[in-house]
């Protein structure tokens, strides 16, 4: 029997807010700990929280973005569950009525495009820090109250890669949002993952089970496929499989059962009554609407049309906004497209990926490269010359014909410089003119090898064959 | 020797911004009758000595510099122990807080400072503000002024008794069901709950977020207007608390009654009710129709729903506001405990008394899974029907009139076993309370009891956000009552 | 209303209460006694009722998106029984069922 697997991810995204959900404390990664906290995020008795506007608007964006429905009201709820990184040992979030429902994320698959379907999308606070040590366990609460946004998708993803294309598409979109820096080794995005397997063709879903502890994209998938293979080799020995949230080890690669369904939690929802509700404002959303930057699939389509880029070199050029920006920029500068994908996917990308810098700390701005390629676009450099001279900007902030005279110098395009070169040769190795003409095409080569010669290897080469050709047919 | 304990507030504040007494002559008189008198009464947790002397100095050195007096230079005041204050420990009454000291100040105690008042002490309370007899205090034992073997009434029984035994000229109480109602009336004093949502509960210790409001204790109505101007207005710290202008109470209390009609909701009266009781609220019925207010009768059809829904609501919030005290980042924790949930159940069953534990439970079981609706949601709704009647009413009368406990003061121990019994204390008060609407308790005679007499108060309740009204409205009987201002012989 | 035991065992494990038996009895008394009083409720007609939550009808409440100054590290750590170094320190958590949460 054939089995399909089906999943939905829940994704934590941290709102990139300067404080925290309900007090103003900063957020920040990789402080001392215990140093980012107040008494309302510390929990102390008689503090209230009050709800951070940024982390609402911010909300609000990417609900817009997803193409999500707002809610017209919508209030916080409190999630009862003891444990030491929760302060109040409740976290404020949204129960019944979420601020969003629906919308999804458009993803590319093999077999053609496919939109996943969102459920919802939620606000609520982060739990602090948690070390086991064996003499007992740590608490830091840097991190406790920061704002999250919750997204769960519907079980529309039908494979760990789809899932891992899925989770990519979003992390874009919210870069682009501006809403989250999406570092999933920081912990500002996480994903947990609800997965069952099918026969082919049954319309009802299996037995699900929750992955936890993922930390990567390709944890994800990992973690998926493991899971995937461990329920289908389940059923196929006749065995069933338990409801159960179960956490990746990554180092292992397996998963461990970490909870069942009788140990389900009662996380005793109700309303917050320390917070009021929200209702919609019509005119914000209008202006939240109006400043929406292109998202990252419009200008991957966009990029292939305006660029005649292809599929890939536009999903690597719109991976990262910035570099996207980059690349625009430069095409922009250069008037081609092509040329400047060529530089950006490669010279660019792997100067960024070598010094694992991000775009805004290249050490050659979109202008000063747009300066090198509108040589190479002329034909006064070679692309040899050019790749020499990249590297030289890299270390240096001389001009470009500076950087040029120092690496000797530009390509020799102009026919009135190669003509006399030419000439001379044509006067030195009469035989091998005369062998040519007898009909000997390939002497050809070596005729163009002696000019080259004599330019050092700066001839244009395509100039250099064309005079060949020329004083060869002009019969002198 | 002065009589400053006999002093309304605004005489205090009149003098000490004036110059004519000092603020540490003030605070020092009430810091003698508490070093002589609060071993009898037990109202006071902590008393803060020096640091009343302090800010009470600090007080006269900015009037005699000419800056302009606050509204309440040299008043004394104390603090219910539910109220954070920063540098003295705060406690709720509770072992589980034993020690714990606020690194910030409620609010309210911010206010009052900022006014010139002069902190004199943290006051006793049923533990978290849970009871209706100060007996629940896991700290101290304060008795009724008027009889030391009965109860002050609670949950502010050390607010109430503070004021009734002249150890403070104001104190700040919570009140939740009637927390702040039923002590002033069983202790002779005037104590008002404001609106929910007129006074910031920042620094205001949880125990039922939507229920709980800070309110004044005082001897006459004068004061708790005065200390309401004070403590009234939006706080953005208290998403809550809202933006409404705040008059100025005390400038207003004398208005005419003319025109102004007053309900007698008469599901209050269908309740047992102490016989002398009833007959004070009827003679303070009379004093308004002799005065020229027309009293009528209203319905309020879901009255007899109010205890239940109250409880379920109060302690279903309880229950996730008290979650907090785990042992693990401050108050109480056991020492033995090898294992975190053990460390955690240890730390709270050591740290809540009785009737703590037993609202964190039921409070747990109305939001399980399973109950959530029948009971939680069931009394949410109820709830709503319980402040239509009181909109209904108002569409009528001006305020309403009833008893503000159907008993005076009750022999210390009388119901502690019976949870349920002290439950009813809060008859007459819950339903303000669930509604969220302004009601004040005021002295209106006494009934009396194995040769006590003890004080009777008359409840009075009105729309949202009056307490203009209100205070007028209780101001008029205040004025006609003969028993205004006695205190009791014991103390004094 | 009648409670198990096992139910009163329940709640006193999700309110994190450690009771001895005979308290979890007594306990089980007045609970009892409690829920049969309020069970008054189940006689009103509720089906048309909206939930009222606050007593004070606002909507809309937001703080802006501007820092304060934190508590500090030591004043953080002050109330707490036991530290390490920066942070909390509890003991070992042995009950897996609550390793991680949403
Ligand atoms: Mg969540
Ligand atoms: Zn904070």
């Amino acid at each position: 029997m054939e089995y399909e697997v089906v999943v939905g991810l829940e994704v934590h995204a941290q709102l990139a807010t300067r404080t925290k959900m309900f007090c103003g404390c900063p957020v920040r990664f990789g402080e001392r700990p215990n140093s980012l906290v107040c008494p309302i995020c510390l929990g102390l008795p008689g503090v209230l929280p009050v709800v951070n506007e940024s982390a609402y608007h911010m909300s609000l964006r990417t609900a817009v973005a997803l193409g999500c429905e707002l809610a017209s009201f919508t209030k916080f709820d409190r999630k009862n569950y003891y444990y030491p990184d929760l302060p109040k040992n409740y976290q404020i979030s949204q129960y019944d009525l979420p601020f969003a429902e629906g919308g999804s994320v458009p993803i590319s698959t093999p077999g053609g495009e496919k939109s996943i379907r969102l459920v919802r999308v939620h606000m609520e606070e982060d739990a602090g820090k948690l070390v086991h040590t064996p003499l007992g366990s740590l608490v830091d609460l840097n991190r406790a109250g920061t704002p999250l946004m919750e997204i769960v998708s519907e079980p529309d993803l039908s494979s760990p890669e789809e899932a891992r294309s899925y989770l990519e598409e979003l992390k874009r979109m919210l870069e682009y949002l501006e809403v989250c820096d999406c570092n999933m080794e920081e912990g500002s995005l996480r994903c947990d993952a609800n997965l069952s397997v099918r026969p082919v063709g049954q319309k009802e879903l299996g037995v699900k089970t929750e992955i936890k502890n993922m930390n990567s994209f390709s944890g994800v998938e990992k973690a998926l496929t493991y899971e995937a293979g461990r329920q289908i080799r389940t059923l196929v020995a006749g065995g069933v499989i338990e409801q159960a949230t179960l956490l990746w080890h990554e180092d292992r690669e397996e998963t461990s059962v970490m909870r069942t369904k009788e140990h389900a939690h009662d996380y005793r929802y109700f309303p917050e009554p320390d917070l009021s509700p929200i209702v919609l404002d019509a005119k914000k959303v209008e202006q939240i609407r109006g400043e929406l930057p292109e998202l990252p699939r419009t200008r991957w389509q966009r990029f292939q049309a305006d660029y005649d880029l292809s599929e890939y070199d536009a999903e690597v050029l719109i991976r990262d906004r910035a570099l996207a920006d980059y690349f625009e920029d430069l095409a922009g500068r250069v008037g081609q497209g092509k040329l400047a994908a060529n530089w950006v996917t490669n010279q660019v990308s792997a100067v960024l990926n070598e010094r694992k810098i991000p775009v805004a700390e290249c050490p050659v701005s979109s202008d000063r490269l747009s300066e090198l390629l509108l040589r190479v676009d002329s034909g006064d450099l070679s692309k040899g010359m050019a790749g020499k001279v990249f590297d030289s900007m890299l270390g240096s902030d001389a001009s470009l014909d500076q950087l040029i005279e120092k690496l000797g110098g530009g390509q020799i395009s102009d026919p009135d410089t190669l003509r006399p070169l030419v000439e001379e040769v044509f006067g030195e190795q009469a035989k091998i003119v005369e062998d040519i003409r007898g009909g000997k095409d390939k002497a050809k080569n070596a005729l163009f090898g002696k000019v080259m010669g004599k330019t050092r290897g700066r001839g244009n080469p395509e100039v250099v064959r064309g005079l060949i050709e020329e004083l060869l047919a002009s019969g002198s | 020797m002065s009589d400053f304990h006999c002093w309304a507030a605004d005489r205090i504040a009149g003098a000490v911004g004036s110059g004519e007494v000092t603020a540490e002559t003030v605070a020092r008189h009430f810091l003698e009758r508490i070093d002589r008198l609060d071993d009898k009464v037990g109202a006071f947790l902590q008393v803060d000595t020096q640091g009343a002397i302090e800010q009470a100095r600090a007080v006269d050195r900015d009037i005699a510099a000419g800056k302009p007096p606050g509204p309440m230079s040299g008043v004394p005041v104390g603090i219910k122990d539910n109220i954070c204050t920063r540098g003295l420990p705060t406690t709720c009454a509770s072992r589980i807080l034993e020690g714990f000291v606020s690194p910030y100040d409620a609010e309210v105690v911010k206010r009052l400072r900022d006014a010139g008042a002069v902190i004199l002490g943290k006051l006793n309370l049923d533990e978290f503000a849970m009871g209706s007899s100060c007996e629940n205090s896991g700290l101290g034992r304060t008795v009724n002024p008027w009889d030391p073997d009965r109860v002050p009434g609670g949950s502010s029984g050390g607010s109430a008794a503070a004021v009734a035994a002249g150890l403070a000229t104001i104190t700040l109480g919570s009140d939740t069901g009637g927390s702040i109602r039923q002590p002033a009336a069983l202790c002779g004093v005037v104590g008002l709950k404001p609106t929910y949502g007129r006074v910031s509960r920042f620094g205001l210790i949880a125990f039922a977020s939507s229920l709980d409001q800070i309110g004044p204790f005082a001897m006459d109505i004068s004061g708790v207007a005065l200390t309401l101007s004070v403590l009234a207005g939006e706080d953005p710290q208290d998403s809550t608390c809202i933006a409404a202008s705040v008059p100025d109470y005390l400038g207003t209390l004398e208005g005419s009654l003319e025109g102004k009609k007053i309900g007698i909701p008469r599901e209050y009266f269908e309740f047992e009710m102490h016989a002398g009781i009833s007959q004070c609220v009827e003679r303070a019925a009379q004093v308004y129709r002799d005065l020229g207010v027309e009293v009528v009768e209203v319905p309020m059809p879901h009255t007899k729903h109010a205890i239940a829904t109250y409880y379920l609501v109060a302690n279903a919030e309880a229950s996730s506001n008290l979650a907090r005290y785990d042992g693990v980042h401050y108050g109480h924790r056991n020492q033995e405990a090898k294992e975190l949930v053990e460390m955690s159940c240890r730390s709270r069953s050591e740290g809540f008394g009785d009737e703590v534990q037993r609202r964190i439970m039921l409070g747990t079981f109305a939001l399980s899974s399973g109950y959530y609706d029948a009971y939680y949601l069931r009394a949410l709704k109820v709830r709503q029907l319980i402040r239509q009647d009181f909109d209904a009413a108002f569409e009528q009368v001006d305020a309403l009139l009833c008893p503000t406990s159907p008993i005076p003061a009750f022999r210390m121990g009388e119901k502690v076993e019976d949870p349920m019994q002290m439950y009813l204390c809060d008859i007459m008060t819950a339903p303000a309370s669930l509604a969220g609407v302004p009601a004040i308790s005021v002295p209106c005679g006494f009934v009396e009891e194995e040769g006590r007499s003890l004080p009777v108060g008359l409840h009075l309740v009105s729309r949202p956000f009056e307490e203009e009204t209100l205070l007028g409205i209780a101001r008029a009987f205040e004025v006609r009552y003969e028993g205004s201002g006695r205190m009791p012989a014991e103390v004094l | 209303m009648e409670l198990e035991v096992s139910t009163v065992k329940h709640i006193a494990h999700l309110s994190r209460l450690e009771l001895s038996d005979s308290e979890l009895e007594r306990f089980r008394g007045q609970l009892m006694d409690i829920l049969t009083f309020v069970e008054s409720l189940a006689d009103l007609d509720l089906e048309s009722v909206q939930p009222r939550v606050h007593a004070v009808e606002v909507t809309n409440q937001f703080r802006a998106d501007h820092p304060h100054e934190p508590l500090g590290t030591e004043e953080v750590l002050a109330g707490t029984a036991d530290r390490q170094g920066d942070t909390f320190r509890v003991p070992v958590v042995v009950d897996t069922e609550d390793v991680l949460e949403d």
